[in-house]
């Protein structure tokens, strides 16, 4: 036992005991981390003042059955995340892998997640509070079988869940049976990393086996006796609402049961899902629009110049080299809107009864879901439980429960369980997209092709402000969009004067968190901009990124990320036999990532056969799952910038469905994908999204040097 | 856009019209006006019209990856005509087709759905140049004209293309601009006299 | 109408809706939920099962041509000697991420090895044409290559 805790006495633990059969203890925690990240380098002070919250909790429960439950106030949406949190506890507890179950804590576990999960942000900020919990329920533990063995707590031993003295043992379970009153002790010191058994360790996902047979984890294999089916039918266009419904229009149709038409949304609803559909594309609405929208009206309001700027960030006043340069050098990209997309269409199962309600539901947000629902039923929120299960998929989309709400509501109408999901062409309608950017970047450069005055403006429409997401306080302190801008801050430490410029683009529709936020797009902006003003001064693009990272701890970092990428990749500036590299690196929170990818064009596509991928995100729980989040950023992202969007048309949003709405698909996944994780002891990093910054610009960037054309745009055209 | 308020009403496309014409699929077929006095080069026309429409031409493309739509765009999904013109590995036309049109998913559907063979490729050609393909038997799979007005009149994939079903977004696909029954009738006047082609000019 | 089909070895007679898509039938009827439901249009694959040996998109399969067919889903391709080999490389491989779409890749797998037991590069790309949006596209290739060496080298019958 090793590591020093500075803070852990402030930690206030709460114990809940059922004699003979369980003993649990659980703890708040707060991940200011995650705030401090979006005020990173904004405020001087990092340090932002305390939030008044519910108390966020995690649980343990040790039974007489000798097993361990850990209750995640984390979702499991494919990150990986409840495997990560099981070696974390396993290795403090010091006990089988095996012996520990990891459960969604349901709402009614107790406070909730102040946050939500997302944003890269569950180890990052669960790391700390999660090893003091554990270690300190191992002491009361420990401390119960020294008396048992008649020693001193320190004179026990532990290791896979066997306390031992001599040649006595006994074990978690043992002791919950004999134990009456438990002593909450002082958090004692942690396990020294070089101890860990698990942490660190590819092992293998708890989920895997119930994933590939099929079992019924989601929200949408949820059954209830007697559940009805209903389908809300979404406004198909923006800037629209709607003026008459006729539920006389599915009359007589099969199964029916009802037509609910209430101020927020239209369901029908039917004895089987079928039934409800063929209703749904019966009903008759009406819908006005309020204002003519075309594709070419969003371009205009998402354009630097237009809306509302905010500085965030400067560095040195870059306005005299501007003023005084004799070349300015300036670049403008676009990204479109973009749908998340995820395979399992939004929805939930929503059971009232007895003034109660349960509600299944997909949802990166439980605390949220549960405001909305008992704010819109006009409950208490002591009544409604949230029960989440797996996601099928997320990217920030489940952080929205519209039908969650709205089957809450049905059950109530209806007595009855209703399950309510979209159909993919309204899961499409429906969406809260990742907002369309436009980046205008400005820079001057010296004789020695060194950047003496950099600004980067980047518009954008809205992620963070709004959503309800996110504690308000953030956008009060920060003024500008933390999501929108995540990625365009300058993080070349060599880069001394500068000015980064937020615009907030007013859109007539729903934009919120996608995956990375702003990372795709703003480091597609700057990486494309770094290789041009390489070539400007003819310096190859590693050298020009070298000799703009100074000596700062960050910057050292990402120099070492960026170092690797090289000499794994063997990169080269030549093209060869049509096959070109490209090199694109970003700085996203404390994690640092640099890619390389080599590709070629044939018939005017774009085909990556290999991307190299570096990474140092602190200490690494499970490399295998890090690994795992790398190529599914990497193959996202690719697939963002190849090929997809999201448009409107006359008012109308589309494409609808897949194909038209194009994802990338196995035949077009790179050849090789090769990651390298950094050795760190730094605490763990967020990781779940900053692998989605630099592909594009790689890809860009390994472009140009085919075709002499500059990507400027998503999707990706190589040849205009 | 801008300043100008427009307050226009849109009727949702959700609100039914086709699924209205999916329970009265069967058309009125005895209001298209029979055309029994037609000569044989306007037999030719009314027949090639047919052939040349968007239903005929994206299952007779001229390479390996059928078409769809009325902008006879590459079908999506990576779908290859492979090596018995039924799909590549096991993406058969079968994993989506099957022997009506599902008017659910908008998938379209007749018995035996599948590509023409390759040197059957209407895609790009003149309505000569596909009725001289038509008629040589070293590409139509070696028939005679008999078995071409059988396949022409009779076939089930040729005769979806009057009863096409909705597509993806629900919008009833567009019909051959010649009714079915002028189209049968002009086939069999056609071949009746001898199947003549135009001259080329 | 009256239909009576085989799922997974077991013998059904249904009265449904002629129009009613297989894939409802499964999951809400027959209470099998490892078929998954990702768009309704047969554009993404998470609905794939194995329909008389082809590969097949049941959301746009009606019920009135599952008459007298053999249908084998996620849930029927454990034996009493255990996991399919596709399932335990996927496991051995550590495929999934949501998993949501992996029902649909298994069942795809499994009908491409049975018609192509050593298929081409070129094979799997046009066969697995479902997508996946976590981007487990490299491991799905690994877990297949792994399947096709278990299955070529060790014949069923000499395990």
């Amino acid at each position: 036992m090793g590591s020093k805790l500075k803070s852990a006495s402030r930690r206030k633990f709460l114990i809940k005991v059922t004699a003979g059969t369980a003993v649990v203890l659980g703890t708040a925690y707060l991940t200011r981390g995650i705030w401090r990240r979006a005020i990173d380098k904004v405020l001087a002070s990092g340090e932002l003042p305390y939030y008044n919250f519910d108390g966020p909790l995690v649980w343990f429960e040790a039974n007489a059955n000798n097993e361990i439950t850990f209750y995640s106030p984390k979702v499991e949406m494919g990150q990986g995340v409840l495997t990560a949190l099981a070696q974390i506890v396993a290795d403090e507890l010091q006990i089988k892998f095996k012996q520990l179950k990891v459960l969604h804590a349901s709402s009614s576990h107790g406070p909730l997640d102040l946050l939500f999960t997302g944003d890269s942000s569950s180890i990052e900020g669960l790391w700390k509070p999660i090893r003091e919990l554990a270690a300190t329920f191992r002491q009361m533990f420990i401390i119960e079988a020294a008396k048992e063995f008649k020693t001193l707590p320190k004179k026990v031993k532990l290791e896979n869940g066997v306390f031992s003295y001599k040649d006595q043992t006994t074990t978690y379970g043992e002791l919950v049976k004999i134990t009456k009153q438990w002593k909450v002790p002082s958090t004692p010191d942690l396990k020294n990393p070089e101890d860990y058994q698990y942490i660190g360790k590819a092992i293998p996902r708890l989920d895997l086996e119930d994933k590939v047979t099929g079992k019924p984890i989601f929200s949408i294999d949820e059954e209830l006796d007697g559940m009805v089916y209903a389908i809300v039918v979404p406004c198909p266009y923006i800037k629209a609402k709607r003026t008459n419904v006729d539920p006389n229009s599915v009359n007589g149709l099969p199964g029916i049961v009802d037509v609910i038409v209430e101020e927020d949304f239209v369901a029908v609803v039917a004895e089987s899902r079928f039934q409800a559909y063929n209703a749904s594309q019966k009903l008759a609405i009406t819908w006005e629009v309020e204002e003519v929208i075309q594709q070419k009206d969003i371009e205009e309001m998402v354009t630097v110049g237009v809306g509302k700027p905010y500085v965030i960030q400067k560095g040195k006043c870059p306005k005299n080299q501007f003023k005084n340069a004799s070349e300015i050098i300036t670049s403008e990209f676009r990204t479109p809107m973009g749908a998340h997309a995820q395979i399992q269409p939004s929805g939930a199962l929503a059971n009232f009864k007895d003034g109660s309600l349960e509600v299944y539901v997909a949802t990166q947000n439980v605390r949220k879901t549960r405001k909305d629902i008992a704010c819109r039923l006009n409950m208490r929120k002591k009544k409604v439980n949230v029960l989440p299960a797996y996601l099928g998929g997320a990217f920030g989309r489940a952080l929205y429960t519209d039908l969650a709400t709205y089957a809450s509501f049905i059950s109530r109408q209806l007595k009855r369980p209703v399950h309510c999901f979209y159909t993919r062409a309204q899961e499409f309608q429906a969406d809260y997209f990742r907002p369309p950017t436009h980046h205008l970047l400005k820079a001057v450069m010296d004789d020695t092709g060194h950047i003496t005055a950099f600004e980067n403006n980047c518009s954008s429409g809205d992620v963070v402000k709004g959503s309800d997401v996110w504690p308000e306080i953030i956008n009060d302190i920060i003024g500008a969009d933390f999501g929108a801008w995540r990625g365009a801050l300058n993080r070349y430490g060599g880069i001394q004067r500068y000015e980064i410029i937020s615009w907030r683009a007013n859109l007539p529709l729903r934009t919120s968190f996608w995956r990375g936020m702003g990372l795709l797009a703003n480091i597609f902006a700057i990486e494309s901009f770094m290789d041009e003003l390489a070539e400007k001064v003819g310096i190859d693009p590693v050298t020009f990124r070298q000799n703009h990272l100074n000596d700062s701890e960050t910057d050292q970092r990402l120099l070492a990320v960026l170092n690797k990428v090289v000499e794994q990749s063997s990169y080269t500036d030549k093209v060869e036999n049509g096959i070109a590299m490209g090199l694109a690196c970003c700085t996203d929170g404390a994690t640092h990532v640099a890619q390389v990818v080599r590709l070629s064009i044939e018939a005017q596509r774009i085909i990556v056969s290999d991307v190299y991928c570096v990474i140092d995100t602190g200490m690494v729980i499970n490399p295998d799952q890090v690994k795992a989040q790398c190529e599914g950023n990497i193959i996202m992202g690719m697939s963002a910038a190849l090929y997809e969007k999201v448009e409107i048309h006359n008012n109308a949003i589309g494409p609808l469905i897949y194909g038209p709405y194009k994802l990338m698909a196995l035949r077009e996944c790179p050849e090789n994908i090769e990651i390298h994780l950094m050795d760190s002891d730094r605490a763990p990093q967020g990781l779940g999204e900053p692998p989605m910054g630099p592909i594009a610009a790689a890809i860009a960037n390994a472009t140009y040097k085919l075709t002499g054309n500059r990507i400027r745009r998503f999707p990706m055209n190589p040849v205009s | 856009m801008r300043g100008a308020f427009l307050y226009l009403t849109f009727i949702s496309l959700l609100c039914g019209a086709w699924v209205n014409s999916y329970s009265n699929s069967k058309r009125d077929l005895n209001a298209v006006p029979q055309e029994t006095d037609i000569t044989p080069e306007e037999a030719f026309d009314l027949m090639m019209k047919v052939l040349m429409s968007p239903r005929c031409l994206n299952c007779h493309p001229s390479g390996d990856r059928p078409t769809q739509g009325d902008d006879l765009h590459i079908h999506y999904y990576n779908v290859q005509r492979g090596p018995n013109n039924r799909g590549a590995g096991i993406q058969q036309c079968q994993s989506c087709h099957q022997n009506s049109n599902n008017y659910y998913t908008g998938v379209p559907g007749a018995s035996n759905w599948h590509l023409a063979p390759k040197s059957m490729g209407w895609q790009g050609l003149t309505k000569i140049e596909i009725a001289k393909i038509i008629l040589d038997q070293s590409k139509n799979g070696g028939i005679g004209l008999d078995s071409l007005v059988t396949h022409l009149t009779n076939d089930s994939k040729v005769l979806w293309a009057f009863d096409p079903g909705i597509n993806q977004e629900g919008v009833p696909r567009s019909l051959p601009p010649v009714a079915k029954e002028t189209y049968i009738e002009a086939v069999k006047i056609w071949a009746e006299n001898g199947a003549p082609i135009p001259n080329d000019d | 109408m009256k239909i009576e089909f085989t799922i997974n070895g077991r013998n059904y007679k249904l009265d449904v809706n002629g129009d009613e898509p297989l894939l409802w039938l499964i999951r809400d009827t027959l209470k099998l939920k490892g078929t998954k439901f990702g768009c309704g249009k047969a554009a993404c694959g998470a609905c794939t099962v194995i329909i008389d040996g082809q590969a097949t998109r049941s959301c746009s399969y009606a019920a009135r041509i599952v008459n007298g067919k053999s249908i084998t889903t996620i849930e029927g391709l454990e034996n009493e000697s255990g996991l399919h080999p596709v399932q335990q490389a996927w496991i051995n491989q550590i495929v999934p991420q949501c998993g949501y779409c992996q029902s649909g890749f298994i069942m795809a797998s499994v009908a491409l090895l049975e018609r192509f037991p050593n298929p081409t590069e070129q094979q799997i790309n046009d066969s697995l044409t479902n997508f996946c949006r976590c981007g487990t596209y490299p491991r799905i290739r690994k877990a297949l290559n792994e399947a096709i060496e278990n299955m070529t080298s060790k014949p069923k019958s000499a395990v």
